[in-house]
């Protein structure tokens, strides 16, 4: 606290001294500024369009509702604030992002982001979310076309806090610090200790461990298992290891884990901003600190610099630059669960004296513990401590440098010219020192000793292993611009025309040394060249990581776009955009690199037209749009390409691959938009909103080909324009002002409706077995969503054996290798329903009295599907340590189906029978759920009496709550739908910020 | 204020805009339009020599697993292929038939762009290697395809016979269809031949093609056609070249692999992707077959491994490790010199030749070389060793069904699991695989008979 109010008084005694210096504007001015700024101007990147002229899709986001959350990654604060945006956490092939719903099967679906005018290429999260002015989002073609061949996944707009003209002196301050709770991982469905050792009691006493207890290769053998063992080789009485399985039964990891392994997140965020202007010059400057800690002890530490200018010199001249400057600095932290594959369900972590307990990683401990007699290093691995020695720490570094110059020519004529550099330097290091297992496991496989003498030869040097990435960004953009902007009595007309080169060159090299001192920063020469035998088991092997890596790429854009907007008597607006790209994606012909995009748009603002009166509703505007956006895979080419590898280890030749087969009629992807919006508001804004109804068409779109393996193209596969979908969906987003006194209520409801659906596809009619999809990949299958979430229909248990049951020709059956043929069709599929939901957005509500202000946001998810972890026996067989809690209520005897969709253990093991049950509807779930987003309350100070000693002075201290949890959900299992099947879903959070703002 | 104008500039002439988007974007991308980008693709071991299919080894009788090893197996395509039962491909990338047809692909791309190019004269050596390369690459895929998932060569029926898809250029558009036995052969035959014509006499790696490892394929390839003259006629050509045999009495049986891996005799080194089934730690070398090595064989202890349970594993892999080696080595051709010698009545020859690879393989001084009074006990002495020397080399499927067709060598196999004793006879449908059922599905291709 000392240092919140050292820094306060310090910045009220230079700012009160600096705007003595500017000197403070005339009063006119400054209001005029004021006026303006209340304003909504939409920003696409190339101009500025005032709500009232827009026909377009655009939704503004501003500073405040972006304050709302106070996550790090400015993409996360866009959460369930705005309608159109879904945000998925499930990782795998769920798009992690996007803007009304899916353009595309096949290729990209990330929206684009738009930095301050220019398409950014860097690491999102050096993007400060705390020198975020605002945030515009492109959702119709109107809106969008203009960045043509990249925004058909709609486009995000971020627009940094800049200085105005005529603006006094501005300083805002603030500070969150945020604490996670440990993650609860006795929510997760794991199996059970006791259930997982029943099952190893069971296989052992089938012999299923035989051939790994006496193979050469000596695997890890669990610890039950061990005991197993040693018992039937008669080194342990049955009474011990009756003892030793008991006190397993009662270890749970998870327990383990919870008490002594995760501790609370720490997340701490300090952002200053000043920013003022004169009649000639308006400026900004800003600077973060970020630093957070996991409760894995992972480290992200963020460090951004800002400073931006805009000059007059002279009238018809604006210059202005900028300059923005971001550190990261991260470092890995221990095994999250659940990668961490030494860990059984019973396993501990200390012994009874609290000592960190080793654990075998690659080969059996009873193996290790005797190889070498005593003469190599400790083969353990302790989860607790082995992140002090092995971590992965990563810096990069992004400078954007931004100058553009204006010039007004003639009257309304003007010209633009715009440079931007972005230069992005990372460095990942992953250093495993001398003590690390991973350096201890080196220098030993590849140990060699003497039989005579006992002397060992190393062939890994001792030390440690160091591996280095380095990789660069490097962006050009030029562009040129010519604008027009007049107004003839009650014709006012914006037009601009312009043309764009873009350059993005990304190289990147990888290397690693052996032998590595973490006191020296000095490393060993390897020989990676030669064959050594391991000492496990006597192949000869190269020591790994001696080819080096590198990449070096480079893609090119040059883009021609034209822009106009006709509106008359602020009544009607009509405009058009136009674009047209090339770029030099491999193998692309010539004649299909210019792609011509286009979209119209028509916007009619009733309440300005003579006959309307309404006191109900006193702004009423329609809107229509059509036109095209597109969307480019770089990946893909027309003609057969050959990817060079390293050169091969054996031979020493060079060794290329064929990436692609060819392909000539390859083309970009086209999204046709049209759009219907109704913009209104009532009396004082009471009840404010847009209604807006869309639907879109997604045209030569890429899609996978099936071919025949005879054709030898199965390790690429062969992508052809050859799909299309189509989608619809409405956007709500709807203001009320419940009660407008002292004490004041507002709420705000945000809808989005997104379907889509697959109406060619080139996977007709062959097997329905590929079509199998949990909903995280897409299906393409014709007439159904794009992610479809398709499974196999689920006839129940049988009643005798608990065997899984499924239809084959309409009746029931247990014939697997007929319940899971290819040549059943996709008729034989059930289809349960989209795996991207449909529904989605959120109630908040906002209360404020007197300084106190409070706001909840509930959000919503509805109608979508998703599948829980189904019960492998396979993978359980072969050690799945976090299978799933549903071996407990698995059928075990004739009645049990009643209440039980989990099939009977048998053994051996009939890989069909999972393969069925595992793709059944048995394991589908409704994903539908609503929960509390998060909770916001806060208390403002102002200091408004003239003799006030803060006079101008704001000050506001909140606290946050976010991940609070699921109010209601459709599936029974108490599952997050929201996360990966095996994901720990992030504790409750609580911050506690401060804001200081003064103007 | 430069850059900008150079921005302008650059905008604006937008002659050089063709130019400027002619730059790759990636610089580890490359058409095969060079003799050394072909070359690249063909020196990409990983694919091209590195992941043959196991599966004839597997159905063969060199080994067998216990019951609980078997149970233990996770692949049902496995289990399914040791018991001689339908479903053998597991549905996806990469199967059995998927690798190999990969390679005929890549070989015809190679084919395709090398007709493109028009080599210089110092360069016709390059382009020479590569082609034969190519061809010999596809001749040695198909014939491991006929060699699985055909029946064995007759004569007189191979012309009606049903033969394997003779992919011979890289359009996948066109749709698979399957050429008879004889014009399979006959394919195989051709590229060979060329092959032979075109490639070097030593190669810069085993790894590569050369020209006896085209003789060798083809001397392979006429012993399955039962073409003794002229599989005999390559088979010497071979041993022109390259009929350095080891002496195993030189080898350390102290060592875990004892064989060092590109040794002499080998001409052509090509690996099986080794099938879970067969993995050093799960094979157990068939007891009748481990007992017919005579104690002064070295190679009784050279290619096997004591488990101490009376169970033996092998070990004696070319590739000196636990991945089994299935290229071309002298120790085949001398055998298929042997036989077909016999088979022409040239006994006393045939025992010359046998015994001058025998010598190699006993304890110094113990060998008694091998007679025989007939052309039958000939061939009985030479098959016995043929299995004993290329013992898990992926040769005794072919070797079975080729020599099922002949009374007095006739083997009916038996597997025992769970139980149930599984029975595969002479001639049996099933010594053609299946076809993996996603390509019949999506060709309409033939299935073989089961």
């Amino acid at each position: 606290m000392k240092y919140f109010i050292w820094l306060f008084f310090l910045l009220e005694i230079c700012c009160r001294g600096m705007a003595q210096k500017t000197g403070q504007p005339d009063t006119a001015k400054k209001l005029k500024t004021m006026a303006l700024d209340s304003v909504i101007v939409f920003n696409n990147g190339y101009q500025s369009i005032p709500k009232d002229r827009a026909t377009g899709s655009f939704t503004h986001i501003d500073n405040a509702t972006l304050n709302l959350q106070v996550g790090p990654n400015i993409l996360s604060r866009l959460e369930s604030v705005t309608s159109s945006v879904a945000i998925s956490k499930k990782g795998g092939g769920m798009p992690a992002i996007t803007v009304r719903g899916i353009s595309t099967i096949n290729g990209p679906t990330a929206p684009l982001i738009i930095l301050d005018n220019f398409p950014y290429e860097g690491d999102i999260n050096a993007i400060n979310p705390n020198l975020i002015e605002s945030i515009t989002i492109l959702k119709d073609a109107t809106a969008a076309s203009i960045w043509g061949t990249r925004a058909g996944n709609g486009v995000i707009v971020i627009n940094t806090k800049k200085g105005k003209y005529y603006q006094p002196l501005t300083i805002d301050f603030n500070s969150t610090i945020q604490v996670v709770g440990k993650p609860d991982l006795t929510k997760l469905h794991t199996i059970a200790p006791s259930d997982f050792i029943e099952v190893e009691q069971l296989l052992f006493s089938k012999g299923y461990y035989n051939n790994q207890l006496t193979s050469a290769a000596h695997p890890v053998i669990s610890p039950v298992v061990e005991l197993l063992d040693r018992q039937v080789r008669g080194l342990i009485t049955p009474a011990e290891v009756n003892e030793k399985i008991a006190a397993l039964r009662n270890t749970d990891v998870k327990e383990v884990l919870k008490n002594s392994y995760y501790s609370n997140a720490l997340n701490q965020q300090y952002a200053l901003s000043f920013s003022g202007g004169s009649a000639k010059m308006a400026w900004s400057a800003g600077g973060g600190y970020d630093y957070n800690l996991s409760g894995l002890d992972e480290v992200f530490k963020r460090k951004t610099l800002r400073f931006e200018n805009s000059f007059t010199p002279v009238n018809r001249l604006k210059l202005s630059a900028s300059v923005y400057l971001t550190g990261t600095d991260t470092r890995t932290g221990k095994d999250d669960y659940g990668t961490q594959d030494y860990l059984y369900p019973y396993s501990d972590l200390y012994n009874r004296k609290g000592k960190p307990l080793a654990f075998g990683r690659t080969y059996r401990q009873a193996y290790t513990d005797t190889l070498g007699g005593g003469r190599l290093l400790d083969w353990g691995y302790y989860p607790t401590e082995d992140d002090q020695h092995h971590y992965s720490t990563m810096q990069t570094t992004n400078l954007l440098v931004n100058v553009g110059v204006h010039y007004t020519v003639w009257k309304g004529f003007s010209v633009d010219a715009k440079y931007q550099s972005e230069l992005q330097h990372a460095q990942k290091r992953t250093l495993n020192d001398e003590q690390s297992y991973t350096a201890r496991y080196y220098v030993n496989l590849f140990s060699q000793i003497n039989p005579v003498n006992g002397l060992v030869t190393y062939n890994v040097p001792q030390g440690g292993v160091l591996d280095i990435t380095n990789s660069d960004i490097r962006v050009n953009n030029y562009r040129g611009q010519c604008n027009y902007a007049g107004k003839f009595g009650k014709h006012r007309l914006n037009a601009l025309a312009g043309t764009e080169i873009r350059e993005i060159h990304n190289t990147d090299e990888t290397y690693r040394t052996y032998g590595y001192s973490t006191d020296l920063a000095i490393g060993s020469i390897t020989d990676f060249k030669n064959r050594y035998p391991l000492i496990t088991t006597g192949e000869l092997s190269q020591i790994p990581g001696g080819e080096n890596q590198f990449t070096d790429q480079l893609k090119r854009y040059v883009s021609f776009y034209a822009n106009a907007a006709y509106s008359y008597d602020n009544r009607y607006t009509f405009t058009l955009s136009a674009r047209r790209d090339a770029s030099n994606l491999f193998g692309v012909a010539t004649n299909q690199k210019w792609t011509p995009l286009w979209s119209a748009g028509a916007g009619w603002q009733i309440s300005n037209a003579g006959f309307y009166r309404s006191a109900f509703l006193p702004y009423l505007k329609l809107r229509a749009t059509y036109g095209y956006t597109g969307n480019a895979d770089p990946s893909r080419s027309g003609v057969v390409t050959v990817f060079a590898f390293n050169n091969s280890s054996v031979t020493g030749f060079p060794g290329y691959r064929i990436r692609q087969f060819p392909n000539p009629h390859l083309r970009w992807e086209q999204v046709a938009i049209a759009n219907f919006g109704i913009d209104f508001g009532t009396a004082n804004n009471r009840i404010s909103g847009s209604v807006e109804y869309y639907r879109k068409k997604g045209i030569d779109l890429f899609a996978n080909a099936l071919v025949d393996q005879t054709a030898g193209i199965a390790s690429t596969g062969v992508v052809k324009n050859v799909a299309s979908i189509r989608g619809s969906g409405v956007d709500i987003s709807i203001s009320t002002l419940n009660t407008n006194s002292a004490f004041k209520w507002g709420t705000s409801f945000i809808f989005s409706y997104n379907t889509d659906y697959v109406t060619q596809s080139y996977l007709t009619n062959t097997s329905g077995i590929f079509y199998i999809n949990d909903g995280s990949t897409y299906a393409a299958l014709k007439g159904k969503p794009v992610h479809a979430v398709l499974s196999l229909p689920w006839a129940g248990l049988e009643h005798n054996t608990g065997n899984p049951q499924g239809y084959v020709n309409g009746k029931v059956s247990t014939d697997y290798a007929a319940l899971t043929s290819n040549s059943l069709t996709v008729d034989d599929l059930q289809y349960n329903g989209p795996g991207l939901p449909q529904f989605f957005g959120s109630i908040s509500n906002d209360f404020s009295w007197k300084g106190f202000d409070l706001h909840i946001n509930l959000s919503y998810k509805f109608r979508y599907f998703f599948k829980r972890k189904p019960l492998n026996y396979g993978s359980l067989f072969l050690n799945d340590k976090t299978s799933t809690s549903d071996f407990g209520s698995r059928w075990q005897n004739p009645g049990d189906e009643i209440y039980t969709d989990v099939p009977s253990l048998i053994y051996p093991l009939i890989s069909k029978r999972d393969d069925f049950y595992t793709q059944s509807s048995a394991v589908v779930e409704k994903g539908d759920h609503i929960r509390i987003q998060f909770v916001n309350c806060a208390y403002n100070f102002s200091f408004k009496r003239k003799n006030d000693a803060l006079h101008g002075w704001k000050m506001q201290c909140f606290v946050n709550g976010s991940n609070l949890g699921i109010l209601w959900r459709a599936n029974k299992h108490g599952l997050d739908p929201d996360y990966a099947v095996n994901a720990i879903p992030p504790s409750k959070a609580f911050a506690l910020g401060f804001r200081l703002f003064f103007q | 204020m430069k850059i900008l104008i150079y921005a302008f500039v650059v905008m604006l002439s937008l002659g050089s805009c063709k130019k400027y988007l002619d730059e790759k974007p990636d610089t580890k991308l490359l058409l095969p339009a060079s003799i050394d980008a072909v070359q690249g693709l063909l020196d990409f071991e990983t694919t091209m020599n590195l992941q043959n299919p196991g599966t004839g080894e597997v159905s063969a009788d060199n080994y067998y697993v216990p019951g609980a090893t078997f149970n233990a197996l996770s692949s049902e395509a496995v289990r399914n292929t040791y018991l001689w039962l339908d479903d053998i491909t597991l549905n996806e990338y990469a199967n059995h038939w998927s690798r190999l047809y990969d390679v005929v692909t890549i070989a015809n791309v190679c084919l395709e762009s090398l007709e493109k190019i028009t080599s210089a004269p110092s360069e016709q050596a390059a382009w020479n290697n590569a082609r034969g390369a190519a061809l010999l690459y596809r001749a040695k895929s198909f014939l491991t395809v006929a060699g699985y998932w055909t029946k064995a060569y007759n004569t007189n029926t191979a012309a009606s016979d049903m033969g394997i898809p003779l992919r011979l250029n890289s359009d996948y558009e066109m749709v698979s269809t399957r050429a008879s036995l004889k014009d399979s052969y006959d394919q195989i035959i051709n590229d060979l031949k060329a092959a032979a014509t075109l490639l070097p006499d030593v190669p810069r790696h085993v790894m590569r093609p050369s020209k006896p490892a085209a003789f060798g394929l083809m001397a392979r390839t006429y012993l399955l056609m039962n073409n003794y003259d002229s599989a005999l006629v390559y088979a010497d050509k071979f041993l022109a070249l390259n009929a350095g045999l080891l002496n195993l009495n030189n080898l350390s049986a102290a060592a875990t692999y004892p064989f060092p891996v590109y040794n002499t005799e080998v001409s052509m080194h090509t690996v099986i992707f080794t099938p879970s089934i067969l993995a050093v730690s799960r094979a157990i070398v068939d007891t009748l077959l481990y007992r017919s090595y005579d104690p002064n064989d070295l190679r009784r202890s050279l290619y096997f491994k004591n488990n101490g349970n009376g169970n033996f594993s092998f070990r004696g892999s070319y590739n000196q490790n636990g991945t089994m080696f299935n290229g071309v080595a002298a120790d085949e051709i001398y055998l298929i010199k042997a036989e077909c010698m016999a088979r022409l009545g040239k006994i006393n020859e045939s025992m010359a030749t046998l015994n001058s690879l025998m010598i190699t393989r006993w304890k110094t001084g113990t060998f008694i070389p091998f007679t025989a009074g007939s052309v039958l006990s000939a061939l009985k002495l030479i098959l016995n060793e043929r299995r004993k020397e290329l013992i898990f080399r992926d040769l005794r499927w072919m070797d079975l069904k080729r020599l099922n067709t002949e009374a007095d060598f006739q083997t009916t196999l038996y597997r025992k699991i769970n139980g149930v004793m599984y029975t595969l006879p002479p001639e049996d449908n099933r010594y053609a695989l299946p076809i993996p059922s996603g390509v019949i599905a999506i060709s309409g291709m033939t299935q073989n008979p089961r």
